[in-house]
């Protein structure tokens, strides 16, 4: 580990509060807080001053935070078209992202089909860990696993998940667009 | 699990919320130098933003109905990774919010007015009554009127002892009615029913 991010681990609780302060839940924030250090990483060369490093952080996080609200979300987990009689009615319809809510429904329909291959424990451990949003911890305890085997089921699952769906995700090509 | 397999192993539970800031920092280092360990961090975020708003439907279990509009619940709260809207709130409070607005600004609007303004009661003009017959006014009645006037009015008293010093001291009476008339502009009396407790001597001399 370099010196770099040593400084920035010590800025993580930092960025996470103040995150956690313009989100509606934990997790969100956890989310951009990981995409700020990631997008602060990938910068690291450009950040001469480390004196300005925090608040070279907090300008990533409140960006990446008002690009989040801005932006519609990818998949709506409302039904097929909503009260919308057609496609071309509906509020996505037009717009530059990829997944409509056609998709959005046909993404469940697959994702489905392709829980329902996965083998048990895994496909257990992701139901748990990741769609009923559990910690590793209290799904190991409850079928008696170790935090270890749930990290590698899930793992395991969403990588064969994200294969199998490849076609119906969209291209994550604007994410790496820039937020400072 | 050959390096790269392993990295990815560490985004999945950094997705999870499952890495400490030392390891969450560590992996995302990684993903910056590695072409194939970010590709799989992109998707993976992409992955996990799209089925955040189906999870909901599809956690109760591998076939569940799909959802009618309008019966979709918020997830439940808890570590999850998926995108959720930001600052949701309940469809119910926006009603209750906007009747809240309206009973304040009316509570607010009410309270100004009944500050600014006397009560209708307050400002109503006062009635004598001359009793049935309007030309039966004796000097007795016609004292009993002017003193409940001049109890009621303390400006029309403080006029009307000015006029009866004037007219005692001999000077033009019209000086002074024209005097309570401008106080009567500035200070914005007229019409008040106030009893401020003027000097005795003044109204004995007047009841006399």
């Amino acid at each position: 580990m370099t010196v770099q991010t040593e400084a920035l681990e010590s800025h993580w609780p930092a960025i996470l509060a103040f995150l956690r302060r313009r989100c509606w839940s934990r997790e969100e924030a956890e989310d951009l807080c990981q995409e700020t250090f990631y997008r602060a990483l990938r910068n690291g060369g450009r950040l001469r001053d480390p004196a300005k490093l925090r608040p070279y952080l907090l300008r990533i996080a409140n960006n990446l935070f008002l690009n989040q609200v801005r932006r519609p979300p990818l998949v709506t987990g409302e039904s097929a078209l909503g009260e919308h009689a057609s496609l071309e009615e509906h509020p996505d319809a037009g717009s530059p992202c990829p997944a409509t809510a056609l998709e959005g429904a046909e993404l469940r329909r697959k994702l489905q089909e392709q829980l329902a291959g996965l083998p048990a424990t895994h496909r257990l451990a992701f139901e748990q860990g990741v769609l009923q949003r559990r910690a590793y911890a209290e799904v190991a305890q409850e079928n008696g696993w170790t935090v270890g085997q749930v990290k590698a089921y899930v793992f395991r699952a969403r990588k064969q998940l994200m294969n199998g769906l490849r076609e119906h995700l969209p291209v994550p090509v604007a994410a790496e667009g820039r937020a400072t | 699990m050959n390096a790269c397999e392993h990295h990815e192993l560490e985004i999945s539970a950094l997705l999870d919320g499952e890495s400490t800031p030392a390891g969450a920092i560590a992996v995302l280092d990684h993903v910056t130098r590695c072409p194939s360990c970010r590709l799989f961090y992109r998707e993976a975020r992409t992955f996990q933003e799209c089925i955040g708003g189906l999870s909901a439907p599809l956690s109760a279990g591998t076939a569940p109905p799909v959802a009618t509009p309008g019966s979709g619940k918020p997830p439940a709260p808890g570590r999850g990774r998926g995108r959720r809207p930001i600052r949701s709130v309940p469809r119910w409070s926006w009603p209750l919010a906007a009747a809240l607005v309206i009973a304040l600004g009316w509570w607010i609007s009410g309270e100004l007015v009944g500050r600014r303004a006397p009560s209708a009661a307050a400002s109503a003009p006062m009635t004598i009554q001359l009793g049935s017959d309007p030309e039966a006014m004796s000097d007795a009645r016609f004292l009993e009127l002017t003193r409940e006037l001049l109890q009621a009015d303390q400006g029309y008293r403080r006029m009307m002892l000015g006029l009866l010093s004037a007219l005692d001291r001999g000077e033009d009476e019209t000086a002074e009615t024209s005097r309570y008339a401008i106080h009567q502009v500035e200070s914005g009396e007229g019409g008040h029913h106030e009893d401020l407790g003027e000097p005795a001597a003044a109204t004995m001399r007047l009841v006399n």
